[in-house]
């Protein structure tokens, strides 16, 4: 697969995973919760009613830094399977989340005020984590792509599976799920009313949701990495793992701000920093 | 440092009704919090002067929607005190077992809002699950889930069989156990404790000097409950104050969950000690009009209430006022918000079981 | 405090995936109403002498009554179905249905008033038993 058809299939399939997952995600916490719930393609209907929709812009460079969030977030996978080299693009990552704090920033509310400053603490708790993930990964592999790494012979989860557990704990945070939702949240988030999407509205939370679907597909790109000897393999335990954010989701409260920042670090010190400060100590 | 003003209310999710605290904020801890009522005043005590007081105990049933027995019942005590009308046995019975079922679904719905408060979704919907059985009963016995209507001057309007009666009993002990599954969640889940325990901590000694009532003061220790008092037929009960030392949001949490298997407890007693035989009376005859006044106290699910009413003579009453419990508690709340984050508001706000229609009438 | 990574409601959750949800399809599936539910007050004209005593009694004034016009409203708008009327009237005129009254998106249709659920019952003469008119 040539880097360039990689990053079209992602632009293009990656939304309509992520949304498929989304919906999946609505239907099994709905059944999780004794609800009916609703249908599996609620997510798509409510993206196009979003975009039906009149949008009520409070401030007019809200628009503009939505779309870029969505578009970096886009790029970010892109890049990734187009052969870019995988710590740049964690840079494009954490620029299109940036986008977003911004956004949120622009307008007065003092909800969104307060979800943009909570979404830094998330950047703040999470970013250390995927760079040093991505820099283990080419470590180990010795490769610098995406397509290197899956060429490469080393079996990464084998290599880092201290990373990868502290992988499925940031994700947690990425994908707002509870108890890691503090910025905001799929379920009617109580201190923050919606947190940083509290004055989007319209096509300006439409691209939000998008650009959460193509979040979900790079988080699985993400696990593809650390399977790197079989696809199939990682897209399943990312499902699988999925599976229990869903099942932790309903089972926990809502986090408080600081114990996210503390208990990331602490992962991300503990697991991947000691995992990969074994491979640098053993060497390979 | 910046401070910010927050706007917490009068339409925010954690509320579920309309009032408004403006939270001063140092990044998100709260400095100060300036409560603002008054979004929901209706009038209603005034009413007295407009509606006939045969009439007015389905208006002050209206008060509130979660406490709409408990307010009928205690509007109908107080004309039937100053008349000096003797209820029938049968329906003082009845009447409890109404008030204690709505303390059940009162606490039932507020553990849901509770656990809504600290983002646990999933808790909600169960608590909410459990509460549709109780309004059920209520459909089923008085015709209404919300609003009885069933409460009149000199006793009430509908009897319940001594079959159904043994089948609420036998519903709620299944009820019971389905709860017990909810209450080991609230009591031993890890993240429950992290958002509550030791959250707005009220000592005995400030929820005494604040005037705190119903749970938020048994929570903190002080064994007051005016059921204690033995009034409407609370005498012939066994049962003790459910007090919890912690005085923190946990403990709020606590004193309600038992509460609950107390109700459920004092519901198997009433059916059990009522005396048997359908068609007893449940109404005495009212004749003649008012004139005198009367103090009536009332345990609700979220405190002690006070009722006053003034009679003339005359088919419309002078005075009615009452004093609801959540407007106690108010001043304790306020002190309790500050110098906590605004992720610990919600729960604080939450744990009083604010009643913002039964304090601004 | 209990182990960190204990979770006492996911337990709860993975029973619930294999049991049936307890929430229905609303508009499509509707439960079976209370027998002893108050959901309306219906009004039969064939009984009424138009004595009035509902329209004084009724907390709400959601019923005009007049003896003189032979006439009979009800305002299903304002009616908080308490049930005092029916239990007041002696000809049995007034009865409570359990089936509730319909959801209305618009309370006042119009802007001078014009209640879209008011009923109202006008009768020249007195009809024979049991032959309803008017509405």
């Amino acid at each position: 697969m040539s880097g360039l058809a990689g990053a079209v299939l992602f632009v293009v399939l990656a939304p309509v995973a992520g949304g498929l997952l989304v919906g999946a995600d609505r239907v099994v916490t709905a059944r999780m919760q004794g609800r009916v719930g609703p249908p599996l393609l609620q997510p798509f209907y409510d993206v196009g009613k979003l975009l039906e929709k009149e949008a009520r812009q409070v401030n007019p460079v809200a628009e503009p830094l939505l779309l870029g969030h969505l578009a970096f977030m886009a790029l970010t996978g892109a890049l990734v399977l187009g052969g870019v080299d995988l710590l740049f693009t964690v840079f494009v990552f954490a620029l299109a989340a940036l986008c977003l704090v911004l956004a949120a920033g622009s307008v007065a509310s003092p909800f969104s005020h307060a979800g943009a400053e909570r979404e830094l603490i998330v950047l703040l708790a999470t970013e250390p984590f995927f760079i040093l993930m991505l820099a283990a990964v080419c470590k180990v592999t010795g490769a610098s792509t995406f397509a290197g790494v899956l060429a490469s012979p080393v079996a990464v989860a084998e290599e880092l599976p201290g990373v990868l557990l502290a992988f499925l704990f940031v994700a947690t945070v990425k994908l707002r799920k509870s108890p890691f939702d503090i910025a905001a949240s799929h379920h009617p988030h109580q201190e923050l009313v919606s947190g940083l999407t509290s004055d989007m509205s319209g096509r300006l939370l439409a691209y939000v949701h998008l650009a959460h679907w193509y979040e979900t597909a790079l988080l699985a790109v993400f696990v593809v990495l650390f399977f790197n000897r079989s696809v199939p393999l990682g897209l399943a335990v990312f499902l699988l793992a999925y599976a229990v954010e869903i099942l932790v989701d309903n089972s926990t409260s809502r986090a408080k701000w600081e114990l996210v920042l503390r208990s990331s670090w602490a992962v991300t010190l503990l697991f991947s920093g000691g995992n990969v400060l074994a491979v640098f100590l053993l060497g390979r | 440092m910046k401070r910010t003003i927050v706007p917490l209310g009068p339409q925010h999710p954690v509320l579920p009704e309309p009032l408004v605290l403006d939270l001063v904020l140092e990044d998100e801890r709260v400095v100060d919090a300036v409560p603002t009522i008054g979004y929901i005043h209706r009038g209603l005590e005034a009413m007295v002067e407009k509606v006939e007081y045969t009439e007015m105990g389905f208006v002050a049933e209206r008060i509130c929607g979660i406490c709409s027995f408990m307010h009928g019942m205690g509007f109908c005590a107080s004309i039937e005190d100053i008349m000096g009308v003797e209820v029938p046995e049968r329906a003082r019975w009845l009447r409890l077992v109404w008030a204690e079922l709505s303390r059940i679904q009162s606490h039932l719905l507020w553990l849901g809002l509770g656990s809504d408060a600290f983002g646990f979704e999933n808790l909600f919907m169960h608590c909410w699950r459990m509460r549709e059985e109780i309004l059920d009963i209520f459909e089923a016995t008085t015709g209404g889930r919300i609003i009885f209507s069933v409460n009149r001057i000199g006793g009430v309007k509908r009897d319940i069989a001594d079959s159904e009666l043994a089948g609420i009993a036998e519903r709620l002990r299944a009820l019971g156990e389905r709860f017990a599954e909810i209450a080991r969640v609230f009591r031993a889940d890890p993240s429950i404790h992290h958002r509550l325990a030791g959250v707005g901590v009220l000592p005995a000694g400030e929820a005494l000097a604040a005037g705190a009532v119903g749970p938020m003061a048994r929570a903190s220790g002080l064994a007051t409950d005016t059921r204690l008092l033995g009034t409407h037929g609370y005498d012939r009960l066994d049962f003790e104050p459910v007090v919890e030392a912690g005085g923190d949001c946990l403990a709020r949490v606590l004193v309600r969950l038992r509460e609950v298997e107390q109700s459920i407890d004092l519901i198997r007693q009433l059916v059990d000690r009522m005396p048997k035989g359908d068609g007893q009376p449940i109404e005495t005859r009212v004749r003649g009009l008012p004139d005198g006044e009367t103090f009536m106290r009332l345990e609700q699910p979220r405190g002690e209430v006070v009722y006053y009413l003034k009679a003339n003579g005359t088919k419309y009453l002078e005075r009615f006022r009452a004093r609801t419990p959540t407007f106690a508690n108010i001043p304790a709340m306020i002190s309790l918000v500050r110098g906590h984050d605004l992720a610990d508001v919600p729960n604080i706000i939450l744990t009083i079981d604010p009643c913002i229609s039964c304090t601004e009438r | 405090m209990a182990n960190p990574l204990s979770l006492p409601m996911s337990r709860r959750a993975l029973r619930n995936l294999v049991a049936r949800p307890a929430t229905r399809r609303y508009p499509a599936e509707v439960r079976p109403r209370f027998p002893g539910a108050r959901g309306q007050v219906v009004f039969d004209p064939s009984t009424c002498v138009f004595c009035n005593l509902c329209a004084r009694r009724c907390p709400a004034a959601a019923i005009e009554c007049s003896r003189e016009e032979r006439s009979f409203a009800l305002d299903q708008m304002r009616c908080i179905t308490c049930g005092v009327c029916v239990e007041v009237c002696n000809k049995h005129s007034l009865s409570m249905s359990p089936e509730p009254r319909p959801a209305h998106a618009v309370h006042d249709a119009s802007v001078g008033g014009g209640r879209p659920r008011r009923q109202e019952w006008r009768l020249a003469e007195r009809p024979a038993a049991g032959a309803g008119s008017g509405a």
